[in-house]
């Protein structure tokens, strides 16, 4: 195989993918060139048109709800789905047959992310497909859509022989990571790297400045990373760090996943609009209702890019040809915004107010877990109380780059800015210029494709929490009380991409013939437990992720029932995944441990 | 290119200390200075060359066998053609502006609509969404620049040979250019426009009917 003609950054986005890409060939004098790829779509039913956003919405039509060949790309006449603007806008029509979101849903522990599960609330008789095919189709249309503008002349330009780097959110646990690399191998890449988003952001920042970012940083400072999208909420902190007399970056901490976006923004604003409305006797059907999210959406641009006007109006527009006739007028105050948005969503709470979890009652509907406290500002506190306080952890961050659509918004950065200063008497804390908040992390993650041929600095990152193997403690069992779980730790954090461990001192005997199962956990704040290590009690600090199983076949000499002795060992890929392997102790057997993503009955081994 | 040079160099370099040697033993046995060096000389350049020579042409063999030969290789599946478009009535892309416009700011039904009965406020109500919708489709498909990049109300000499289709004069217009005057309007040209591409055939349909089903 040649050598890879590009570097591809792609972010896969809540609500929308980019792609951006550059020359694999690195010139060392000569700053990168790093370009947008502009994605065709169908915008409307036989129109195709490039655009630098692809709206990550997947529609599945019926059979009568789009025109006949209305979805034919330029490389594929036989669609039977879109995706992109016009599946977003014709979808909006047909919510049964709109998936949304389905990044949240491939990180949606609850539910089978395999199975054919969406649409969620379709009818039976709907189409389905299941999150990581979602996924799929949105990489897919990327890799046809760039074959058919780059490499129709010249094979050497497709799409499977770059040099390829996925975004994911940091707070992707290990299962979402691998179901991401799943859908990305699916859809037909092949030379691939994951990179979290805010390190994505970052390194865009640095590939904005150039050569002079060294003087906008100081050795010891800590830098937040706050990553407001339209879906989800990101925190990392990356650290300044003196090595050899260099500047070193490392990736300290990274938060919970945060599923609260720009999106409920804007529905929280429209609802309060629909109420007014309602008031004085106006009812909107569903299609106006959608007007009138999307004029909330504008509405509240324009207040908070305009600190002198008192209120934005908002006009749906009549819905059949009479336009002037059927208007309904309403308006967005300046009060509203600040009461619903600033202080809703961004109230200036103090250091140790935590988000509120409500207590839920009954079985819980199995839609998205968004998050029910609301406050982004409350959920950076607690994410800053985790990572900063403890000995050992990171300094409070001194500056704070600003990442996703929701933060273009000057209030609402200031009021973050603002609550950060107030949290640490630090009133020189600042704001470091962003790159492009709706591009950045595309442009970010080809860079680091530059980074990583040795022409730019890269950030150390590595694991992003410390994971743990639920063992079951040598305790003499008491009846009715669950035995306690110790956790073995196997993955320390930052433990690098392409190494691996030894769990040595601790084995296993895995019964041939039947199904081991592992409960594998993790830890955001534990960060000096090493490979080995038995935390006993842990209460709070630990949360289970996922169960890991392998099958293991007996060889030929092996009855049913033997039990084979093993030490595990982990690996933290090349790509950014993690895998647990059982090696057997007296041959040279090993057994990968596939992740569980299904639910079912568990039995343990210990 | 490198390795040719770096081997040139050190081909001259063994071939000067070869030939000192053999100089200085014949010197010792003949005695006559001056003709041995110039001899010597010659020998040392002829050497040289012929050594350059042969060295270079055996690297250049080396280094064409060990580049990658660059085939497409029989497993990479051919790219699929290119899905062929239908042929569209001269009017297709006149239709697409109008549905454009429709679609982002309901221009048609806005123009279509009888506005006598309402009052100002209304339509203003109405037109701020028109507009914001068509300033970005507009935006989104066409590039608009100013023929005239000086401000308006500015006074700028019109060359002679000027071109009438570009630039439009008014008033006193009489004898022949250059001509002096001051820009009333900057005229509008188009940089770009980039349509959607039709893989249907154009229906003449600017904005389909909507029936709700009950």
């Amino acid at each position: 195989m040649s050598d890879p003609k590009y570097i591809i950054g792609i972010d896969l986005g809540t609500t929308h993918c980019v792609l951006a890409y550059t020359s694999a060939q690195v010139d060392e004098f000569e700053a990168p060139d790093i370009q947008l790829f502009n994605i065709p779509q169908v915008v409307s039913p036989g129109e195709v048109q490039g655009q630098p956003l692809l709206p990550s919405f997947l529609l599945l039509p019926g059979p009568h709800d789009v025109p006949e060949g209305g979805l034919v790309l330029p490389w594929k006449h036989d669609m039977d789905y879109a995706v992109g603007t016009y599946a977003r806008e014709r979808g909006a029509e047909l919510p049964a047959r709109l998936i949304a979101s389905a990044k949240s849903w491939l990180s949606h522990v609850g539910v089978d992310r395999t199975a054919p599960i969406l649409p969620w609330d379709a009818p039976p008789d709907a189409r389905r497909v299941s999150p990581v095919d979602t996924a799929t189709r949105y990489l897919e249309h990327l890799r046809n859509a760039w074959d058919h503008r780059m490499a129709t002349d010249d094979p050497d330009g497709r799409l499977e022989y770059q040099e390829i780097y996925l975004t994911v959110p940091a707070s992707f646990d290990p299962v979402a990571r691998e179901l991401t690399v799943q859908a990305a191998q699916s859809a037909g890449f092949r030379n691939l790297t994951l990179l979290e988003e805010p390190q994505a952001a970052f390194y865009a920042w640095i590939a904005s400045q150039r050569e002079t970012w060294r003087d906008a940083i100081e050795v010891g400072e800590s830098i937040l990373v706050c990553d407001v999208g339209g879906g989800t909420t990101d925190f990392s902190l990356i650290e300044v760090v003196e090595e050899d007399g260099n500047l070193d970056l490392q990736r300290v901490a990274v938060g919970n996943h945060i599923l609260l976006g720009g999106d409920n923004m804007d529905l929280t604003l429209a609802y309060a609009v629909r109420g007014k409305l309602a008031q004085q006797g106006t009812q909107l059907d569903t299609w106006q209702f959608r007007g009138l999210w999307h004029q909330c959406r504008k509405a509240k641009e324009q207040l908070l890019s305009n600190p002198d006007m008192e209120s934005a109006p908002i006009v749906i527009l009549g819905r059949g040809s009479s336009l002037i006739g059927g208007t309904i007028r309403a308006e967005l105050t300046r009060g509203e915004i600040e009461t619903i948005l600033v202080n809703g969503f961004f109230p200036q709470g103090e250091a140790h107010e935590h988000p509120q979890r409500q207590a839920r009652v009954g079985v819980r509907e199995m839609g998205l877990p968004y998050e029910s406290d609301a406050a982004i500002t409350r959920h950076l506190a607690q994410f800053l109380s985790r990572q900063t306080s403890g000995e050992g952890q990171a300094a409070f961050p001194s500056a704070v780059l600003f990442n996703g659509g929701v933060m273009k918004a000057g209030p609402l950065r200031d009021q973050i800015l603002t609550a950060l200063r107030r949290w640490s008497a630090n009133e020189n804390l600042r704001e470091l210029p962003s790159a492009g908040l709706d591009l950045a992390v595309a442009m970010g993650a080809a860079y680091y494709g530059i980074a990583r041929k040795g022409q730019g600095i890269r950030i150390r990152a590595g694991a992003a929490q410390t994971y743990y193997i639920g063992i079951e403690s040598a305790m003499p069992a008491v009846p009715g009380i669950p035995t306690p779980i110790n956790a073995l730790c196997v993955v320390p954090f930052g433990m690098e991409e392409g190494t691996s461990a030894q769990v040595q001192g601790r084995e296993f005997g895995l019964v041939v013939g039947e199904n081991a199962v592992f409960h594998l956990l993790a830890s955001p704040t534990r960060k000096a437990d090493a490979v080995g290590a038995v935390v006993e009690d842990w209460s709070g600090e630990i949360l289970e992720v996922a169960t890991m199983e392998a099958a293991l076949a007996p060889s030929d000499a092996e009855a049913g029932s033997t039990i084979i002795p093993v030490y595990l060992e982990s690996r933290v890929t090349e790509i950014g995944t993690l895998e647990l392997w059982c090696v057997a102790r007296d041959d040279d057997r090993r057994w990968k441990l596939e992740f569980n993503i299904r639910e079912q009955a568990e039995h343990d081994v210990t | 290119m490198e390795h040719q040079k770096a081997f040139a160099t050190q081909a001259l370099l063994i071939v000067l200390v070869g030939n000192a040697l053999l100089l200085a033993v014949a010197f010792f046995m003949a005695g006559n200075a001056a003709v041995l060096l110039g001899a010597g000389a010659a020998l040392t350049l002829g050497i040289w060359f012929g050594v350059r020579q042969a060295g270079t042409r055996a690297l250049e063999q080396t280094a064409t066998s060990a580049a990658p030969k660059v085939e497409p290789s029989p497993e990479r599946p051919a790219i699929p053609p290119r899905v062929e478009k239908p042929t569209q009535a001269p009017e297709a892309s006149a239709i697409q502006v109008l549905a454009i416009l429709q679609r982002k700011g309901r221009l048609i039904d806005f123009l279509q609509e009888n506005i006598q009965p309402f009052d100002d406020a209304q339509i203003g109500a109405a037109v701020r969404n028109v507009h914001e919708g068509c300033r970005e489709a507009l935006a989104e498909h066409v590039t608009l620049e100013p023929v005239m990049q000086e401000a308006e109300g500015s006074t700028v000499n019109i060359p002679a040979g000027f071109d009438a289709h570009t630039i439009r004069l008014t008033g006193n217009v009489a004898g022949d250019p250059p001509f002096k005057g001051e820009i009333r309007h900057r005229g509008w040209r188009v940089a770009r426009i980039d349509l959607p591409e039709l893989m249907q055939k154009q229906y003449r349909i600017v904005a389909a009917a909507e029936v709700e089903v009950k």
